[in-house]
């Protein structure tokens, strides 16, 4: 509790326009939000981007933030809609978006064994998903968003947003399975 | 079933945040907000936003309207251009073709008003109307890309009360002249 409060008075002072609140939310957030826009872009310059405007944005919207949700969830929230917007700059995450575009049946699950599975393993196979996929994965895998915030996202169906995602993770199940997954150009 | 991949994410999620943030990100989120600052007389406005404030300024519109006249009248939403915003190029055409459908509309209303004599003060009500518009359009240049379709739609709310503003007080307008022949001619009965 003392914790969130903590977070909360920090919040009120960037409400303030107070500068060096500004750097306390950015020192406390900046990290894992540059890994979500790393993970979901695959650049380090397009999530640097990305990670500047949705920071700026934040404290240019941060009148309103009503503390209806953790701070967090709201400033990931922002970073996620800049990634979109650097994305959108390359049409072809839309066209990897469209099932018309890539038809394909919704594949069964198989097991695989988790021994093998480490985090660099992890982040070089995920690297290796193609753009709709790998976005769809990452939303939803690890930052915990469901189908439905998905689909309001990227303005998609929820349909394809879990055909999409079931599609990811039997193409990470192949990467990681196959021996030679980390120089494997997918 | 469990999913062995997303058990393993379960477990590893935090693990996963090896990237360190670039040196220097700090110093351009700061020269980013130094550039791109509201226009001033927004800043001054306390405790609120810029779109706080124009709604408080359609709010008062509308009272002013609703006083005036026998309630609000709400125009069909469809009969407003939609506006799908993808680029900032189709943002410019679309607020082009907006802004064109409106002026066309809104000139004979203002014309057909100015006509009629109006209260001052609704005149001086849709003049402040015209303000917000001239600071959304100034927003608009250098708002970020993500901030652009909710000011666009504020613009295009804009449009569409004043329309709707002018519409409802010429009715108005209309029937209070039509009263007073009816009430002159029964007099005369």
């Amino acid at each position: 509790m003392e914790r969130v409060n903590r977070h909360d008075d920090i919040v009120r002072a960037c409400q303030r326009a107070d500068r060096k609140a500004q750097f306390e939310l950015y020192r406390l957030y900046a990290r894992a939000m540059y890994n979500v826009c790393f993970r979901m872009t695959n650049s380090a310059e397009t999530a640097e981007d990305a990670l500047q405007n949705a920071f700026a944005d934040v404290f240019r919207k941060i009148d309103s933030f009503r503390f209806e949700s953790t701070i967090g969830a709201w400033i990931k929230r922002i970073v996620v809609n800049h990634c979109i917007n650097e994305l959108k700059k390359r049409r072809l995450f839309f066209e990897s978006l469209d099932d018309r575009i890539h038809p394909s049946p919704i594949v069964e699950e198989t097991q695989m064994p988790t021994s093998t599975l480490n985090v660099a393993a992890m982040q070089t196979a995920i690297a290796q998903l193609p753009e709709g996929y790998r976005v769809v994965f990452s939303l939803y895998a690890i930052e915990g968003y469901d189908h439905e915030e998905i689909a309001s996202i990227l303005n998609i169906s929820e349909a394809t947003s879990k055909s999409q995602y079931s599609r990811a993770k039997a193409k990470l199940r192949d990467v990681l399975k196959s021996p030679r997954h980390l120089i494997q150009d997918v | 079933m469990s999913d062995p991949i997303e058990d393993w994410l379960a477990q590893h999620r935090k693990d996963l945040d090896t990237e360190l943030v670039p040196k220097g990100l700090w110093d351009k989120i700061q020269n980013n907000l130094e550039q791109n600052v509201l226009p001033n007389r927004l800043i001054a406005l306390p405790k609120t936003t810029h779109l706080k404030w124009y709604r408080a300024a359609a709010a008062a519109i509308l009272l002013i309207a609703m006083s005036t006249g026998a309630g609000w009248w709400v125009r069909d939403a469809q009969t407003m251009p939609i506006v799908e915003t993808h680029s900032e190029v189709e943002i410019t055409d679309d607020l082009q073709k907006a802004k064109a459908f409106y002026d066309e509309k809104i000139n004979v209303k203002v014309a057909e008003l100015e006509a009629k004599n109006p209260d001052p003060s609704v005149m001086a009500d849709l003049k402040q109307l015209d303000e917000v518009q001239l600071e959304l359009r100034r927003e608009l240049e250098i708002a970020p890309r993500s901030s652009r379709e909710e000011i666009l739609r504020t613009l295009m709310e804009n449009y569409h009360h004043k329309l709707s503003i002018l519409e409802r007080v010429l009715e108005y307008s209309e029937q209070n002249a039509e009263e007073k022949s009816n009430r002159r001619q029964n007099e005369r009965l």
